[in-house]
C-alpha cells in the first residue's frame, strides 16, 4: 500500500483541480455566410471579416456540411467577436485563413476560441 | 531508496498533469474539437485526435499510477510530451495568433509559456527516465547477487 501512496495523492489533488474548474457557461454562437451572390469566392475575400463578405446569419443556428467542401459558407463566433450581440452585423477580431481551389476559395482555418468554419460543395 | 522516491514524485507529478489534461478536454470536448478543427495542421484529423488525445493521457496517468506500468508511463508521456511541444513550436512558427488546445487551466497560457512549461514537465520525466533505468539496473544486479557500484 506504501507504494500506492504518492499515486492516491496525485489522484487526490487531480480530482480537487478538476472539481475547480468553472462549469460551461451557456453562451450564444453567431452564425455569419459568405456572400456568394454578391461576391466572389476569392481568398482575398473569403479572408476578409467584412460585413461586405461575411453577413450574418443568426443565433444558434448549424455550420454547413459537404462531402466534398471547396468553397466557404458558414462561419460560428462567439459574442466576443460580433460587433454588437444584441444586434449583430458584423465580424470582429477575427482573422479567416483561405485557400483558393480552381474558381472558388475555402475556409481553412478561424481563430479565437470557440469558433468555428464549415465550406460547402461548388 | 532516494532515487526512487524521486522517480515516485516525479510520476506523481506527470500523473496529475495527464490525468488532469486528459479529463479537462473531454469535460469540454465542443470547444477542443473547434480549436482542433480551426489548426490548419491537425484539421483534417480533428475528429479523431479530438478522442485520442485525452484519452492517451488519461492511459498514460494510469501506466504512471501503477508501479509495475511506471516505467512504461514514463517513456509514452516523454514521447507525448515531445510530441506536444513540438506541435506548440510549429504553431508559433506557422499559426501564432490561433488559440491553444490545452485543457483547463493551460488554456490561459501563451504559446511561449507553455513551451518553457513543456520543457519543464520534459526535463523531469528525462530525469525519471534515466533514474528509472538506473533503478532496474541496480535491482538486477541486487538479484544476480552482484556487489552494488
Amino acid at each position: 500500500m506504501k507504494k500506492y501512496f504518492l499515486s492516491f495523492t496525485a489522484v487526490m489533488v487531480t480530482v480537487l483541480l478538476v472539481a475547480f474548474i468553472p462549469p460551461k457557461p451557456q453562451e450564444d454562437m453567431f452564425y455569419f455566410y459568405f456572400d456568394g451572390t454578391n461576391q466572389t469566392y476569392t481568398e482575398e475575400h473569403v479572408e476578409n471579416e467584412s460585413n461586405t463578405y461575411w453577413k450574418y446569419l443568426g443565433k444558434n443556428l448549424a455550420l454547413c456540411s459537404g462531402e466534398d467542401p471547396e468553397k466557404a459558407c458558414r462561419v460560428r463566433v462567439t459574442g466576443a467577436n460580433v460587433d454588437n450581440t444584441t444586434t449583430p452585423t458584423e465580424l470582429r477580431n477575427v482573422v479567416i485563413s483561405a485557400e483558393q481551389s480552381g474558381p472558388t476559395a475555402h475556409v481553412t482555418g478561424i481563430t479565437e476560441i470557440g469558433s468555428a468554419y464549415s465550406n460547402e460543395e461548388d | 531508496m532516494k532515487k526512487a522516491l524521486l522517480i515516485d514524485a516525479i510520476s506523481a507529478l506527470l500523473l496529475i498533469l495527464f490525468l488532469y489534461t486528459g479529463i479537462s478536454k473531454l469535460m469540454d470536448y465542443d470547444k477542443f474539437h473547434a480549436v482542433l478543427s480551426s489548426s490548419r495542421l491537425l484539421s483534417p484529423a480533428s475528429s479523431i485526435l479530438a478522442w485520442l488525445l485525452p484519452l492517451a493521457e488519461i492511459i498514460i496517468a494510469l501506466l504512471l499510477f501503477f508501479p509495475h506500468t511506471r516505467s512504461t508511463g514514463l517513456r509514452i508521456s516523454l514521447f507525448l510530451l515531445l510530441a506536444l511541444t513540438g506541435y506548440l513550436i510549429f504553431m508559433i512558427v506557422y499559426s501564432p495568433k490561433l488559440p491553444c488546445s490545452c485543457g483547463g487551466v493551460l488554456n490561459k497560457m501563451g504559446w511561449k509559456q507553455h513551451i518553457l512549461f513543456n520543457l519543464f514537465f520534459i526535463a523531469l520525466n528525462l530525469i525519471a527516465v534515466g533514474g528509472s533505468r538506473i533503478y532496474e539496473l541496480l535491482n538486477f544486479l541486487r538479484r544476480q547477487g552482484m556487489p552494488k557500484t
